[in-house]
């Protein structure tokens, strides 16, 4: 099922689409609507762009029988009346006359503007996955994640500035290699100063956001009562079973004190070599079976 | 023993305790203010006793008892009234080991249950945390 960010990115890669189709093949408006997903291959042929294939993999996600490669939300054939309208928003969205709304009438600035759009509209997405990921890999309290601001990244260093933290000191964090690439992409976007994340008013997320975001990943994949907090104390678990020293784990935590990651962590660890010990333990010759 | 504070005493060992918690303990800029919020929500609490003087410091166990359920009155989680107590008893600790109070109890010796949720080893099953991190880097590839 798609999320409310995801809706969003899905109808404007399905505007874009068609509107991409409809100037540069020869087909109506009403006969595109009517293709169905066997016909994605033949279609991609008029793209000189990523915009089907972005369009189709977010079409992949709805959960729907129906064969239209073009449908509603909810998996219905889309009806040129709708689909003139919604085009109609997006052109007042993007500051742009509303007419003429056709595909082949509008003018080049017109489309541009609408092709200007695709990182608003796919921003929340963005946010959500990369705050998923700072929590996930790095294991950043949420308080930390809503509070980056692009000028906290630094991609020579490959650190994470973190002027506000728990110990009221600042921080520096290493930043994973698998973060740097989508970060810079979406960070070549901001200025200097801008939030990481903001809301859909502009204001700068809360620690509230980061929970949301992270409960609509869970829920994208099914999951529960998956968290922050959670997160964070499961990249600890994993690099203690992973047999990471303590200190290291202490680093990437940034506990003030080693002795905190010891109380939270270290019983894993002891029971895993007390597991081992006693594995091997037989104290009569013949086991029980 | 419990034994009773005038409010002028009181103001000299809280400045006391403040610079203890910082010297002998180590506490940062942030554990001392919260500690000085659970205290001032203590004394708020103590202010609405009428059998007590006005300004009149008291720590005991019935104290305790009473001002758990003050916070609990005022709506306050479980998790919140254990944090305040955390301060509370972090001053009671101070006043038996400088000044010969009695000894600080627990919550539960003192009688209270608290219901904590709070579990730092409540770590996400491998399965799941596997999924989730699967979803992300899924997405982080389409960031183009």
């Amino acid at each position: 099922m798609l999320t409310y960010e995801k809706s969003n990115e899905f109808r404007y890669f399905r505007e874009l689409s068609i509107v991409w189709l409809t100037r540069n093949s020869k087909f109506p408006v009403q006969q595109i609507l009517q293709k169905k997903l066997s016909d994605f291959t033949e279609l991609n042929k008029f793209f000189t762009n990523d915009l089907l294939t972005t369009y189709k993999g977010l079409r992949d996600q709805l959960e729907t029988d129906e064969p239209w490669l073009f449908p509603t939300d909810d998996g219905k054939l889309y009806m040129p009346g709708k689909f003139a309208q919604n085009i109609q928003r997006l052109l007042e969205k993007a500051d742009m006359p509303s007419k003429p709304n056709h595909p082949v009438k509008m003018s080049q600035a017109q489309v541009e503007a609408l092709l200007g759009l695709r990182f608003s509209l796919q921003r929340p997405v963005y946010q959500q996955t990369i705050a998923g990921a700072l929590l996930g890999l790095q294991a950043m309290r949420a308080e930390e994640v809503a509070g980056l601001r692009k000028k906290d990244i630094d991609f020579e260093s490959l650190t994470i500035f973190l002027e506000d933290t728990k110990s009221q000191e600042p921080q520096y964090l290493p930043l994973h290699p698998d973060l740097v690439k989508p970060l810079s992409i979406y960070l070549a976007r901001l200025k200097p100063n801008d939030p990481l994340f903001v809301t859909s008013t502009g204001s700068q997320w809360d620690r509230k956001d980061v929970h949301q975001a992270v409960g609509k990943i869970a829920s994208q994949c099914g999951l529960e009562n998956i968290n922050p907090r959670r997160l964070r104390s499961t990249v600890g678990h994993e690099m203690m079973s992973g047999g990471v020293p303590l200190n290291g784990i202490s680093l990437v935590l940034r506990h003030s004190d080693e002795a905190t990651t010891a109380r939270h962590y270290l019983h894993l660890r002891d029971i895993a070599d007390a597991r081992r010990v006693i594995n091997q333990f037989r104290p009569v010759a013949t086991p029980v079976e | 023993m419990s034994k009773s504070i005038n409010s002028e005493q009181l103001k000299d060992l809280l400045s006391e305790f403040f610079t203890y918690l910082k010297g002998v303990r180590a506490a940062t800029d942030a554990t001392v203010a919260a500690y000085r919020h659970d205290l001032d929500m203590y004394l708020e609490y103590l202010q609405s006793k009428p059998e007590l003087a006005s300004g009149e410091f008291l720590i005991n166990e019935r104290t305790i008892r009473g001002f758990v359920a003050f916070l609990r009155a005022r709506g306050n989680a479980d998790s919140t009234v254990q944090r305040r107590l955390d301060g509370v008893n972090a001053f009671w600790k101070f006043l038996h080991l400088e000044y010969d109070f009695n000894a600080p109890k627990s919550a539960r010796d003192c009688g209270i249950r608290l219901k904590n949720k709070r579990n730092p080893s409540a770590n996400i099953p491998r399965a799941e945390y596997q999924l989730f991190m699967e979803t992300v880097y899924a997405d982080l590839r389409k960031i183009q």
